[in-house]
């Protein structure tokens, strides 16, 4: 699956990078706007702070056991009983995670494509893509990431600096939002980039050392961090509230309002490049972690096998909410719950592999 | 009968007329008593069930019985030795040679004097493959005329006194004999001497060393490889002035016994990268190679991805540069290209001059160039997006107007497109078949005639023929034949992606095609490094050319043994600092 080649600090942290701007570009700021008003963009900076105080306090544990992967380490500190359903709970939460994605994600290229084709139509174009991905492996998709990462903050940057004549100071005020005690709730209490950080330590086999798992995650977490608080500034500085509360795909209306002159006359179309490019990125690194959980909760020596069935299902959990409302419902709930159970997953796996005195595994000597 | 065929809803009806009509077309002549819907039923099941046993097809019934032959895939190596009887040597010889058969095969009986006693000899050698006035005046002068005028006491006198050549050796195997008179060797039985010498006199008639064709430049040197690999090995080696500089021979065609050349300069060139090409040259086993374009095939990793995975140059500056960079070069005897490797995508968008400009030309250029290929790449297939799924993207009055010049024609927009461009190839194709001048003006015809007709007839729109026109300008604008080859076959995907899925058939394209570009490697090299992956400190040197003086080391991902290439390219600015 990986290729049997490791990838640098660099790629580490452009591969963190696009598998949060699936989430950032997609829906997180409206999620924000929604929760906490126009202080949003406070909130998403102190969350950025408070993802790269957890990184490093996770990376500090996990540092014994770079390179042996979560799924393997979830089996040795918690035997293969138990480890194996864990690492099945985990996949099961990432495939109904990254269902909900790819739902989100055809429903808004279907607004944008035309009425008259379906969402399982749409999703085919994103899924052949993930599946041809995933089966090339894990080079495959960071190099992928890496191509697709310049042309994303290309084209936020042209939106953001194309939007320019639609800041609004006064579209902050009052500054606070729904209050301070709404902005820390939801700052330090709803944990930011563990998702992320899962997908790594599933990953860290083909991640070298400590060193670079270190390095890229932080540069990852601070990347993303700096990049979601300045999208979601320039969302709150554009849309007032409680305009922007009603927005479903930020990226989108804000596209909708650059105004380029007589040439382009509508520049929407345009974030389809952005929107599935970054998605098809995120969702092929998703079924590459769950193949490689799947992989070490089952024994078996490569994980390209489970490559298909994983996005079939993907495909099925998509298709399964009745409307795009429901859809975002679920995804909030599993966003909420993930959150936590991500977290939870990670202290648990690493304080119990820390207290067995687990040993390295083969993977990392090899 | 078509229409009979495609309304009838009687399948065995269907199935006989179908088989009639292939009948007709004489697909079946060799085989009148063949039940014939057998045959195709036979047909449709091996298309699922391929089996290596029936791949000769269905149509084939029994096994063609080739005449017995004699041949021998070692013919070339070894084989029976000289017994030092000249007659029976001779005749030996005469039959390895197939005097009988072999019209150009030469034969000149004569004596010359050794030891004081004439004895007989006979030079063999192949008309048009020796300098003739080389063998007369260096070979049977001094056998004939020179054996008598200076005394010759011993048979080693003969190639010690006697023959003047550079390149004189015995030996006494009739293969190794016929290996080399096919180079271009006359080869000598000498009565009584027990063993054969093979005098090197090669010169056949050749192309000399000519203008590039493909690589043209303005302030670089203006030579090119030609067809003789000596020639193009020396053409390198007065570029590369140094002991250093390798050049490895190798033979590829068990039967043709292709001369191929490994270059690569010892302190530079990685050693892994030599011993594995050298293992891949080595391990090509067929029966003849013409041509370095061949080789490239035989030797790349990925043989359907429409990336070229080498580079070709004809430029020996070029090749020269690759190996001071590096890498290694292959030549290939009969071919005036050289293979070079490892070679990267951003390499593959260089063309010969970039070295010979300035930086900011070159920046300005190369900017050009990577558009154009994505014009050339994707313009046609973004059209049929914009027109199908995204027409809101353009200004209502360029709306109206292309609607409106789409207004007369009847097919849609790809049906259109594809009538266009797979017009346009075949015009290339025929302008590449047909003599020079006459391919120009097919190429003005076709495009500017064939073009404004199509629009006066209403068969295609005015803005297609612009989209069709800089798509096509783009590929020529790509500096490597290959990759603007491959950009004209991956153009009809995008189309049709286009046409399905607008932009997000495009995206998904895209995608597919960036993981398998980046998955495809030279010679272990990933196609799109420094970038992805990433090696350190060379992406910006990718995005943004260097100036000259800033290029200190070799590119990390060759393993080049000697890492820095220049030590102070501009010392006087530190002198006058």
């Amino acid at each position: 699956m990986n290729g049997g080649k490791k990838i640098g600090p660099a790629s580490t942290a452009i591969l963190f990078l696009n598998l949060a701007m699936a989430k950032y570009l997609m829906v997180l700021p409206h999620f924000m706007v929604s929760e906490v008003g126009n202080s949003a963009w406070i909130v998403i900076f102190l969350k950025g702070l408070a993802a790269i105080g957890l990184f490093l306090l996770i990376a500090a544990l996990y540092k014994p056991y770079v390179g042996m992967g979560l799924g393997e380490l979830t089996r040795r500190a918690l035997t293969s009983p138990l480890g194996g359903a864990l690492n099945f709970i985990i996949v099961c939460v990432m495939l109904v995670r990254g269902g909900m994605l790819f739902r989100i994600l055809t429903e808004a290229l279907q607004t944008l494509e035309t009425d008259t084709v379906t969402i399982e139509y749409v999703g085919l174009f994103v899924l052949i893509p993930v599946l041809i991905c995933a089966l090339k492996g894990f080079n495959a998709n960071v190099n992928a990431s890496i191509l697709i990462l310049p042309f994303t903050v290309l084209s936020v940057v042209i939106i953001s600096v194309a939007l320019a004549p639609h800041y609004e100071v006064g579209n902050l005020m009052p500054i606070f939002g729904e209050g301070e005690g709404k902005i820390l709730e939801t700052a330090f209490l709803r944990f930011g980039g563990t998702f992320e950080l899962m997908y790594l330590m599933t990953l860290s086999r083909s991640m070298g050392d400590y060193k670079t798992f270190k390095r890229g995650g932080l540069i990852g977490v601070g990347a993303i961090s700096l990049f979601s608080f300045i999208f979601t500034l320039i969302y709150c500085l554009s849309v007032p509230y409680p305009v922007s509360k009603n927005f479903f795909f930020p990226l989108y209306q804000l596209t909708r309002m650059i105004k380029a002159g007589s040439f382009l006359q509508r520049m929407e179309p345009t974030v389809i490049f952005v929107w599935t490019g970054v998605i098809i990125c995120g969702l092929s690194t998703l079924v590459i972690a769950a193949a490689e959980l799947l992989k070490n909760t089952s024994g078996t020596k490569g994980g390209g096998g489970f490559v298909p069935l994983l996005v079939m299902i993907i495909f099925l959990v998509g298709v399964l909410p009745r409307s795009e409302l429901d859809t975002y419902g679920i995804y909030k709930v599993v966003v909420n719950i993930s959150h936590y159970f991500y977290i939870g997953v990670i202290l648990a796996v690493l304080l119990t592999a820390r207290l067995r005195k687990v040993e390295r595994g083969l993977a990392y000597e090899a | 009968m078509f229409r009979v065929l495609i309304e009838t809803r009687d399948t065995e009806f269907v199935t006989t007329q179908i088989c009639a009509i292939f009948c007709l077309i004489g697909i079946f002549h060799e085989f009148p008593a063949h039940n014939t819907q057998e045959v195709m039923r036979v047909k449709f099941r091996d298309l699922f069930l391929y089996s290596p046993e029936r791949d000769e097809g269905v149509f084939i019934l029994d096994e063609p019985s080739y005449p017995p032959t004699d041949y021998d895939p070692q013919m070339n190596e070894g084989g029976p030795e000289l017994t030092g009887s000249y007659k029976k040597d001779k005749a030996a010889f005469d039959r390895e040679m197939e005097k009988d058969l072999n019209g150009d095969l030469k034969i000149r009986e004569f004596t010359t004097r050794v030891a004081g006693r004439d004895v007989k000899c006979a030079a063999y050698f192949f008309d048009g493959l020796v300098d003739k006035s080389g063998v007369n005046d260096f070979i049977l002068r001094p056998l004939m005329l020179g054996s008598r005028a200076t005394e010759i006491r011993s048979y080693s006198d003969i190639m010690n006194v006697l023959l003047v050549q550079s390149e004189v050796k015995e030996t006494n195997t009739i293969g190794t004999l016929a290996f080399d008179i096919n180079f271009g060797s006359v080869i000598l039985l000498i009565e009584g001497y027990g063993k054969a010498i093979s005098v090197d006199a090669k010169g056949w008639e050749h192309r000399g060393i000519e203008s590039p064709e493909v690589e043209k430049v303005i302030r670089g040197p203006n030579d090119a490889f030609s067809e003789q690999i000596r020639e193009s090995t020396a053409l390198i080696r007065h570029l590369v002035r140094n002991k250093s500089l390798i050049s490895r021979e190798f033979s590829v065609g068990t039967i043709s016994q292709t001369p191929v050349s490994l270059m690569y300069i010892k302190n530079v060139a990685g050693e892994q990268l030599v011993r594995e090409v050298e293992r891949r040259i080595k391990s090509i086993e067929v029966d003849y190679l013409f041509s370095s374009a061949e080789l490239e095939q035989y030797l790349e990793e990925s043989s359907l991805i429409t990336l070229p995975q080498f580079m070709a140059t004809e430029r020996p500056d070029r090749a020269a540069r690759a190996l001071l960079l590096g890498r290694v070069v292959v030549l290939v005897d009969g071919s005036p290209f050289a293979i070079v490797m490892p070679t990267t995508v951003f390499e593959l968008n260089e063309s010969a001059e970039d070295h010979y400009l300035r930086t900011p030309y070159v920046n300005m250029i190369r900017g050009i160039r990577f558009m154009a290929f994505l014009c050339s790449l994707l313009l046609p297939g973004i059209y049929v997006a914009v027109v199908n799924f995204h027409g809101e993207i353009l200004p209502t009055d360029m709306l109206i107007s292309i609607v409106a010049a789409r207004d007369k024609v009847p097919f849609p927009t790809i049906v259109e497109i594809i009538i266009m461009e797979l017009s346009l190839e075949i015009i290339r194709e025929a302008g590449a078949r047909v003599p020079t001048p006459s391919g120009t003006t097919l190429s003005i015809v076709g495009a500017l005639i064939l073009g404004q007709a199509a629009v006066s007839a209403g068969i295609v729109s005015p803005i297609l023929i612009i989209i069709v026109s800089i798509a096509a300008i783009g590929s020529f604008a790509t500096p490597n034949y290959y990759l603007g080859i491959s950009a004209r076959i991956l153009r009809f995907i995008y189309i049709f992606l286009g046409a399905v899925g607008g932009f997000l058939g495009i995206t998904a394209g895209a995608f597919v095609n960036a993981v398998l570009w980046t998955c495809t490697y030279s010679v272990g090299v990933p196609m799109f490094v420094p970038v992805a992956p990433i090696t350190k400190g060379g992406v910006p040197k990718t995005l943004v050319y260097p100036r000259i003086w800033k290029q200190d080391y070799r590119d990390d991902y060759v393993n080049p043994r000697r890492r820095r290439k220049q030590q102070s390219a501009r010392g006087w600015k530190k002198d006058e600092n």
